[in-house]
């Protein structure tokens, strides 16, 4: 057997015969010798130990070491012989060393101890020293025996060992959460600093019953995943009490429970308690529970309409907008967001969508049309924003329902645009009205005129005609007495056409002085028209005038003076043509007014128009735009003194270059008037 | 031969009778006023009497009344240079006593007078 594989006990032993023999060596026996070398040799021979052996004197000194000394420390014998042993040692270890020895030498006992040998080289090596000290006769101290052996290999083991230990001690220790080792019966085996700092009101731990340290019962918990799993052999998991001093209930722990198993027999030797604390989780899960349904009320009952939306869809709606669009709300779950909006919002819906999700706004507030279930608009506003939801973007937002509130606005805004329109229609009464007010005042005011205008000139044609009648024929008379392209013929030309002028001026000015005594029949106007036109067609026709006719069919009859009538429409029709040097086109047109009351004629011609401010000087006598041989300026005023006493209207229309409308209206003779009447 | 008289104030308005009726077999007598015209009237028979119905004294109207009377075959043309007042009042007037009027208007037109003066000699022949 080699001596590294002999225990201590084994080595003390031996030691033990070896300080025999040499302190007691037999005598040698003849027959007995060779049998004694033998045995000598067997047991003398250091060397063929592999430990090392050194002997030391009372002095401390070597006095004889073996090979396998040799062999540790690097020195021969000679080296050594004779020198402390001490110095074989570091300096740290030689107190211990003597220390070790005194002990030995006082209590008559073996030694053993670990020490730390220096060898040769300097290196040290680990090694277990088991020695003696050898009394001569008195009971004197003779000398030391120790056997050295390396135990480098034993001390790498053993740190290992115990680094292994720690750090598997260390894990254990450092897991915050607690683990407590429970054997077959519930008894403690082993925990961790978190479960000593939890139940430090119980510490112990070890040893005691799990319900007992733990929970302060005497028996185990109703609830209890290590039970089930010894039970079971199966890891178990449950929400357990946490349990302080006199069973006061401090919080909440997961506990997990492992079996744990014998890895050499297999065999089910308790169970690993993992426990951690959940008090705070806990809590926080009950203060978000309580946050939650804190906030599910308001959004249930609140009244604007609130929505989550995911991937396009629905994904939360409260009862209000499920109302609003004529849903239940678990329908709406799932539903296509833009299914729901009207056609024409979907793109400003979707864009909207785009903006928030990409982060391009982090609100958005707009306006839009959804679609209720039946298929009707519904006006929405929406503050809308954006948020994380189970770990992904989601719009969140608020919807009101504005379908009243807009119909309200628009109800307003028609209200004001009517009003607007009836201001304006106001306006335009008044206007109209002011300008027929200011109408009849130029009527009244020409009227007078023209009632001033007849009593001079009845007085005037009385009074200038009589001479004129006589003056006429003499210079004509006096003119044929001359001949041709004599002064004097030339001069009475010239009175003769004066004289002419003179009888036209009176003559027309003696229209007005004609009131009600001119005899009136019966006349269908368009006749009175076609006749005027019948001598006055040629002189239009000359000057490229085309005449357009509108006759309205039928028309009831007027009562009037052709003659008279025939004189305004020549007094018209030459006005026209006047105003139309190059030629153009003249519109009659004729009809019954609205109320039926009147026959209106209208002269529409497109000639050079009237300039604003002859318009009110137009019907004035002598008023004229013409030279002296062409007019007296009295036409348009006796047209209208005619139409006057006809009980008629006459008015004009016209710009400057965009022709000019003259509107006649006479009374019409109602249908069951039969009788022709001569005033 | 017709005779005419012609009764006006104003003395100029004769020669456009003179002048007119120059080419006639018409013999021509003139009056400055009813007065004047009823005393010719009396000695002379006139076939056709023009007569200004506008004069101061005895107008127009009342004159024919007595011309009519005292010359009833007498043919009446009153004429005036105010043309349209009350004429045809004044027709209706004279018509509903029994006569018989006609009218001009002063001026005269050319060959206005003879051809009244014509027709009125034709019809009575």
């Amino acid at each position: 057997m080699n001596d590294k594989h002999k225990t201590k006990h084994q080595l003390i032993k031996e030691l033990a015969r070896l300080r025999r023999q040499i302190t007691k060596p037999g005598k040698p026996v003849a027959g007995k010798e060779q049998k004694n070398r033998d045995l000598n040799r067997s047991f003398l021979n250091p060397d063929d130990i592999s430990d090392s052996l050194i002997i030391i004197d009372d002095k401390k000194r070597v006095t004889a070491v073996n090979r396998g000394f040799s062999r540790l420390w690097g020195y021969s014998s000679k080296e050594v012989t004779g020198k402390s042993f001490l110095k074989l040692f570091p300096r740290r270890e030689r107190k211990k060393h003597l220390l070790e020895m005194t002990t030995a030498v006082s209590a008559k006992k073996p030694f053993y101890f670990e020490t730390v040998s220096l060898t040769k080289k300097g290196v040290e090596i680990p090694v277990s020293v088991t020695g003696s000290a050898i009394f001569g006769k008195q009971g004197k101290l003779e000398r030391f025996i120790a056997l050295f052996r390396d135990i480098t290999l034993q001390k790498n083991t053993e740190k290992n060992l115990i680094e292994s230990k720690n750090f598997l001690k260390s894990i254990f220790e450092s897991i915050p959460d607690g683990i407590s080792i429970l054997n077959g019966k519930m008894e403690i085996k082993g925990v961790n600093t978190a479960m000593e700092k939890w139940y430090s009101h119980s510490m112990p731990l070890v040893g005691k019953k799990c319900y007992q340290a733990y929970h302060g019962r005497t028996k185990s918990c109703d609830i209890c995943p290590s039970r089930q799993t010894l039970r079971t052999g199966k890891p178990a998991y449950e929400v357990v009490p946490k349990t302080g001093k006199q069973k006061k209930l401090l919080g909440w722990q997961d506990l997990y429970s492992f079996p744990w198993y014998d890895s050499k027999t297999g065999k089910l030797n308790g169970v690993i308690e993992y426990v951690r604390d959940i008090t705070e989780r806990k809590k926080m899960e009950e203060a978000l529970q309580a946050s939650e349904e804190k906030f599910k009320a308001l959004s249930e009952q609140s009244i604007t309409g609130i929505y989550l939306i995911q991937d396009g869809k629905f994904a939360y709606v409260n009862p209000r907008l499920a109302e609003i669009l004529g849903f239940q709300q678990e329908e709406m779950i799932g539903l296509s967001v833009l299914d729901l909006v009207a056609e024409t919002d979907r793109e400003i819906v979707r864009e909207n969508f785009r903006k928030r999700l990409s982060g391009e706004v982090p609100s958005i507030h707009y306006t839009f049309r959804a679609l209720n279930k039946n298929g009707s608009e519904v006006e929405m506003e929406v503050h809308g924003s954006s948020m994380m939801y189970q770990g992904r973007l989601a719009i969140i937002g608020t919807l009101l329902d504005i379908t009243e509130r807009k119909r309200a606005e628009n109800d307003l805004k028609e209200a004001k645009e009517k009003i607007e329109q009836w201001s304006r229609e106001l306006e335009e009464r008044v206007n109209k009205k002011t300008a027929e007010l200011e109408k009849s005042r130029e009527q009244l005011i020409m009227s007078e005129k023209l009632a001033a205008m007849g009593r001079l000139s009845a007085g005037l044609a009385h009074e200038l005609n009589s001479p004129l009648a006589g003056l006429l024929p003499l210079i004509e008379k006096y003119k044929n007495r001359e001949k041709e392209g004599t002064n004097e013929f030339r001069e009475m030309t010239l009175m003769l056409k004066a004289c002419e002028h003179m009888a036209m001026i009176v003559r027309d000015f003696s229209a007005f002085s004609r009131r009600s005594a001119v005899e009136r029949t019966r006349l269908n106007i368009n006749d009175v028209i076609e006749s005027t036109l019948s001598f006055t067609v040629d002189s239009l026709e000359k000057k490229e005038i085309k005449i357009i006719r509108q006759y309205g069919e039928p028309l009831p009859d007027i009562l009037g003076n052709k003659t008279e009538l025939q004189q305004v429409l020549i007094n018209l029709l030459a006005n026209a043509r006047d105003a139309m040097p190059n030629g153009g086109q003249i519109i009659i047109k004729t009809s019954l007014s609205g109320d039926k009351k009147n026959v209106v004629m209208e002269f529409i011609d497109t000639g050079t128009g009237i300039e604003s401010e002859n318009l009110s000087k137009i019907l004035d006598p002598f008023f004229t735009t013409k030279g002296i041989a062409e007019g007296t300026g009295l036409g348009l005023t006796v047209s209208y003194g005619i139409i006057k006493n006809h009980e008629g209207h006459i008015s004009i229309e016209s710009k400057p270059g965009k022709g000019a409308r003259f509107i006649i209206s006479l009374p019409a003779i109602k249908y069951h008037e039969r009788k022709d009447t001569n005033n | 031969m017709t005779r005419v008289l012609v009764v006006d104030d104003v003395e100029i308005v004769f020669s456009a009778f003179t002048e007119d009726l120059a080419f006639g077999d018409f013999q021509i007598d003139t009056a400055l006023s009813g007065d004047s015209a009823l005393e010719k009237a009396k000695s002379t028979i006139y076939d056709i009497i023009f007569i200004d119905l506008f004069m101061p004294g005895m107008d127009g109207i009342q004159t024919c009344k007595a011309l009519h009377e005292i010359s009833p075959e007498s043919k009446l043309v009153a004429f005036t240079g105010n043309i349209y007042t009350g004429l045809i009042n004044k027709e209706i007037e004279f018509k509903r006593s029994g006569g018989e009027i006609h009218f001009l208007y002063k001026p005269f037109l050319k060959g206005e007078i003879r051809k009244i003066a014509q027709h009125l000699m034709q019809r009575s022949n």
